[in-house]
């Protein structure tokens, strides 16, 4: 499995703090499959979102994704 | 591993503390990891803080209280009645003021063996360098996503740690961002920046900013103090910093996050601040690459002052006002239609843009925000459909209208 945490406006969207879904997977494959299962909400947030697979930054959607990884969904903001 | 742990002491110690420092840092003194030694590297430090708002001000008044010996502070705005919700270094009495006399006032009166260096300018990648050259480390607590990537940027090529905080609502996120962490064993592993995290903005108006979307004034605080004592961290050596790992506090919840975050071994270091095709007034490379800058190609807009100008004149300029309900409630642009800007990015959008293509009529529409952030989106989205939209530089605020 792999285990999903959302933060700030992800989170929001998500309705919940994190998650585990079947792995592995790559970040696309990742991207599509929470958005369907959290709807518009989640979809219109996560686009913005860096998605950090053990901490490092997925630069593609070919990303691999191990079963076992933690990735965070964070999104980003500029706000002071 | 990218080093957490093991980073020395940022400055060295400076000379011995006179008798009224000691009494005065007696509580500070006792604590293991910072002490005599630690307290002569604080009177020794050179601290840049960009930004004297909701982060910049607690951040501000912990460092002169802690004894930093140099704090800069780079702001260009002036204060507002709006900010005193939560940029706590100011006071009723100091409406109206650069924010930057107003917060040098403030540490002085806090601790007068502090020296502060005022820079009442707007960061631009023509000065960031020369701004920030001399400073041992910067405080990123700023409030747009270009000057954040021209911090980063300008940190990244002069070698100095940048922590680094940002605001939503009840959220906030800090770390302490370096491109070559000096460490205590001549390791040197590669440190993580701002642009590891995110290499590019998100679209403009994708992430709202403090004036669309509300901030909490308390969690400023809990932010820019994490923000002030990773700077004591560093500067002292105590401790663990946020070097590597990103810290999301969501005030709602009660809760405190970490996330570990690695250099991205593809990332070309930066070697140069962005640059742009010209120097003309509102080419800004980094609001270029924000997406909220103009290209060069749009004429110059009008200032609100003299749209009201024009309007005393008897002339009738088609201003849109789009900053939100409350904000133009508190302070209308008389003979403004009113549209916040978050219609025009909404399931509305069209209906939205057309009824403005109406009004204009084929003639000029000027877009008016508080800042000229938004109005830029807004006059971007009108421009694709076909209307000749100008973006009211500076905003309600900028020029002063009053």
């Amino acid at each position: 499995m792999i285990q999903v945490r959302y933060f700030a406006a992800a989170r929001e969207a998500s309705g919940t703090p994190a998650e585990e879904v079947s792995g592995p997977t790559t970040t696309g494959a990742l991207r599509a499959a929470l958005s369907a299962r959290h709807g518009p909400d989640l979809g219109d947030v996560l686009p913005k979102c860096a998605l950090l697979v053990a901490g490092a930054r997925a630069a593609t959607d070919e990303t691999p994704v191990p079963d076992g990884a933690t990735v965070d969904v964070l999104p980003p903001f500029a706000g002071g | 591993m990218t080093g957490t742990a093991g980073l020395g002491p940022l400055v060295d110690p400076g000379p011995d503390l006179g008798r009224a420092e000691l009494a005065r840092y007696a509580r500070q003194l006792a604590l293991p990891g910072i002490g005599a030694d630690g307290q002569r590297r604080l009177r020794a430090a050179r601290v840049l803080l960009v930004g004297a708002g909701g982060l910049g001000s607690p951040a501000l008044l912990y460092l002169a209280a802690a004894g930093v010996g140099t704090l800069g502070v780079v702001d260009d705005d002036v204060v507002e009645t709006s900010n005193l919700q939560r940029q706590v270094i100011h006071g009723e009495s100091d409406v109206g003021r650069p924010k930057t006399a107003s917060a040098a006032a403030a540490v002085r009166e806090i601790n007068p063996h502090v020296d502060v260096v005022e820079h009442g300018v707007r960061l631009t990648p023509g000065n960031a360098l020369d701004v920030l050259a001399g400073y041992d480390l910067v405080l990123d607590g700023s409030d747009a996503f270009a000057t954040r990537y021209l911090v980063s940027d300008a940190a990244e090529i002069l070698g100095l740690p940048c922590v680094w905080g940002a605001l939503h609502r009840f959220t906030g996120q800090v770390s302490t961002f370096w491109a070559a962490p000096r460490a205590r064993d001549g390791d040197e592993p590669r440190g993580v920046t701002y642009r590891d995290l995110f290499p590019v903005p998100p679209p403009p108006g994708a992430s709202p900013d403090c004036a669309t979307a509300g901030v909490l004034g308390a969690v400023c605080g809990t932010i820019g103090t994490t923000m002030a004592t990773e700077a004591i961290k560093l500067i002292t050596g105590a401790g663990r910093t946020l070097l590597g790992r990103l810290a999301v506090h969501d005030a709602l919840q009660g809760t405190w996050r970490t996330l570990t975050v690695h250099p991205d071994p593809d990332r070309e270091p930066v070697t140069e601040l962005l640059s742009g095709p010209g120097d003309a007034a509102g080419t800004d490379p980094y609001a270029v690459f924000c997406g909220i800058g103009g290209t060069g190609q749009h004429p110059a807009g009008l200032s609100a002052a003299e749209l009201a100008a024009e309007r005393d004149r008897g002339a009738a300029p088609l201003v849109l006002d789009v900053r939100e309900a409350w904000e133009v409630a508190a302070d209308p642009f008389p003979g403004a239609r009113t549209v916040p800007s978050g219609a025009f990015t909404g399931p509305e959008a069209g209906r939205v843009v057309s009824d403005v293509a109406g009004w204009a009529g084929g003639g000029v529409v000027h877009v008016l925000c508080a800042s000229g952030v938004r109005s830029a989106r807004v006059a971007e989205e009108l421009g694709r459909a076909g209307i000749e939209a100008r973006s009211v530089a500076g905003g309600t605020t900028g020029t002063g209208r009053r």
